[in-house]
């Protein structure tokens, strides 16, 4: 029994306020499904025996969310000249995020989200190291457009564009904001800036830029 | 029986630390955090709600397009329980940004309910260009939704990061749609399934951003967690088993062209159960959970078929054959779970499982639409329950796979202070650019300058 298309004139519409009217004539009246089936099953002579079959479905075209992270390993920022290796980072023994064992490499946060897939991922750098400049010294000269890539260690290749570059101080970041869930993909670059305090060997603030996987 | 040994499975895994003794572990900074362990925390329920109201509304307008199309007599029953839907998500919406905020949801969001119609209205017609205006509409609808959403949120949710989103809703909607009227029911039932997954992680988004809003409201806890993804998932698979499984007893006993793809759907949807469940208690655990619940399945289709049949004695040897498969699911729950879910607790849950789909599919068969479709929704909100539950007692198990820390407490110490002399704020001369070659020499010379001016 191939199912008809019926018309909708003698369905009232409860969705909206503010149908249109209908403006063309509904075809011709269909086969009613509760008729035609009825009698079907009132039928003595023909049995229903339903089973079930085992067999998977298949589609022609299935829609869905194809956005899958990669394990980052190298990261190149065109606009101010960064190439870099990328190695995965954990937490210090305080929680803190851990950073870079050098100054010319990069660290991501491998507990949080893999850059590509929906959430912040993250992707620190020092500024600086004890002598000079380090990896991430120019990041804050990032404007919104640059883009920034991802390599992953299946070889793969993620373009992010920047869309801001903040300062917050170092105790009053808005973690949630830099490391949590979002329906984007989202990659978010560290690094510190503002005054240096000598006695704790640390920056008093840090700069985020902000960025976003670039959909083609 | 066999099953009996894989039962034993679990009980060589070490009971664990109590849920009370984690909690201590992370006072302080990582309460901020997402390590918390429990399913049900404030942020975790919103998330919950948000998913189920979500999820359904997926579910529910794909049913009710194919209904419009059909032009079935159960049309306005159903799309009057998609109506109660949007109502309770605005009634969400009011508790968090007002009254006002929830009448403006609620026009956005029945507008877009409304272009569907328009789209099976003019699928009806064969009217191309009515089609074509109902996708216009609803791609203005797209826009404005995520500037809403946007703007509510005060830029927590990006309307830049909604729209692609919003757009695979209708997209997923619009082609299981017309996939089901081309007759490629197999198409239609997968999108139909992506698209209910789809909107479980869009109130994934929209929890983060309204607990991140409103921290004090949700207690500061996350709605994005190990546990709560855990509760999401499971509770997304469990809700929708019992909406395709009203709809594919409906298929069969109406002798519908699509009873086989609703089922191999219904089926589909069981084995995402048995994957979730195999995960976590192995493989052997996963395959002795399958074949209980898809027996279960089975006798329902048994009760559907007595039905077509007018057969009472088929009917009530299958209402046994449920009878018997609660007290067997049960036990291999409370088994899986160490005691966990009590058998008891179970036989309950899932005798009012079983009452509540044969009731949907009594009703609907004896032309009670609008009984019927009440049932339906209970029997997915009923599926919370055991999602929840499950998730809970999961986790209690095994909290060392879910108290993962997957943010920390504070940001990286990236910089070692070897720039700092030349200037107090480094980033401050970052906007001088070209100076910065040299970095050292530059930087001195500039502070010497400011300095004797």
């Amino acid at each position: 029994m191939k199912k008809l298309l019926s018309g909708f004139l003698g369905l009232s519409l409860l969705l909206t306020a503010c149908q249109a009217e209908e403006a063309t004539p509904a075809p011709e009246p269909t086969v009613d499904k509760q008729e035609a089936s009825s009698e079907e099953a009132s039928s003595s002579t023909k049995k229903t025996n339903l089973t079930l079959s085992e067999s998977k479905l298949t589609a022609t075209k299935l829609i869905k969310d194809e956005r899958q992270g990669i394990v980052p390993t190298r990261l190149q920022i065109p606009a101010i000249n960064v190439d870099a290796p990328i190695d995965p980072a954990g937490l210090t023994e305080d929680g803190d995020m851990d950073v870079p064992a050098d100054i010319v490499s990069t660290g991501w946060f491998e507990r949080g989200y893999m850059p590509g897939e929906p959430g912040n991922s993250v992707i620190a750098g020092h500024v600086d190291g004890k002598n000079g400049p380090a990896v991430f010294y120019d990041i804050g000269k990032l404007k919104s457009g640059d883009e920034v890539l991802v390599t992953g260690e299946d070889g793969n290749e993620l373009v992010f564009v920047v869309n801001k570059v903040e300062i917050y101080p170092f105790e009053d970041s808005p973690l949630r904001e830099i490391f949590g869930f979002s329906n984007g993909s989202k990659l978010n670059l560290i690094t510190c800036t503002g005054e240096y305090n000598k006695k704790g060997s640390y920056y008093e603030d840090r700069l985020v830029v902000y960025t976003t996987l670039k959909t083609s | 029986m066999k099953k009996r040994t894989l039962l034993a499975v679990p009980l060589s895994m070490s009971l664990l630390v109590p849920t009370a003794a984690f909690a201590n572990d992370h006072e302080g900074k990582a309460a901020e955090t997402n390590a918390d362990t429990s399913v049900s925390t404030p942020a975790s329920e919103l998330r919950s709600a948000l998913g189920h109201l979500f999820t359904e509304h997926a579910f529910l307008a794909v049913e009710t397009m194919k209904k419009g199309a059909d032009g079935t007599e159960d049309f306005e029953a159903l799309a009057g329980e998609l109506n109660k839907n949007t109502e309770d998500l605005t009634a969400a919406v009011t508790s968090v940004y007002g009254e006002e905020g929830g009448a403006q949801f609620n026009e956005m969001w029945s507008s877009h309910i409304g272009f569907f119609v328009d789209y099976v209205k003019a699928t009806g017609a064969k009217d191309q260009a009515g089609k074509d205006k109902a996708l216009e509409a609803l791609g203005g609808y797209v826009t404005e939704q995520a500037a809403f959403l946007e703007s509510a949120t005060e830029g927590r949710l990006k309307a830049a990061d909604l729209e692609p989103g919003l757009k695979m809703h209708i997209d997923q909607l619009i082609w299981a749609f017309d996939s089901y009227v081309a007759g490629d029911y197999e198409t239609g039932y997968m999108n139909e399934r992506e698209s209910i997954k789809h909107m479980s992680m869009v109130a994934a988004g929209l929890a983060t951003a309204i607990t991140d809003q409103f921290p004090d409201k949700f207690e500061n806890t996350m709605a994005v967690t190990p546990a709560a993804d855990l509760r999401a998932s499971l509770e997304q698979v469990f809700t929708e088993h019992a909406g395709l499984a009203v709809m594919a007893m409906q298929n069969g006993v109406d002798g519908d062209p699509d009873f086989d793809a609703s089922a191999a759907a219904l089926l589909a949807n069981a084995d995402d159960l048995s994957a979730a469940v195999g995960s976590v208690y192995g493989e052997e655990g996963g395959e002795a959970f399958d074949a209980i619940w898809k027996s279960h399945i089975g006798y329902f289709v048994d009760y559907v078929t007595a039905t077509a049949n007018d057969d009472q004695a088929g009917k009530d040897q299958a209402m046994k054959e449920l009878e018997g498969y609660v007290v067997e699911q049960a036990a291999f729950l409370e088994s899986a779970t160490e005691g966990g879910l009590p058998a008891a607790d179970l036989e309950a849950g899932l005798t009012e499982h079983v009452t509540q789909l044969i009731a949907a599919f009594d009703q609907y068969v004896a032309g009670d639409f609008e009984g019927s479709y009440a049932s339906l929704r209970e029997s997915y909100a009923h599926m919370l329950m055991p999602g929840s539950g499950l998730a809970q007692v999961i986790i209690n198990q095994f909290p060392e796979k879910f108290s993962g820390q997957s943010m920390p407490d504070g940001m990286p110490k990236t910089g070692m202070g070897g720039t700092a002399d030349q200037d107090g704020m480094p980033y401050e001369w970052f906007l001088l650019g070209g100076l910065l070659v040299a970095a050292i020499g530059g930087a001195f010379a500039l502070r010497k300058a400011s300095n004797e001016a």
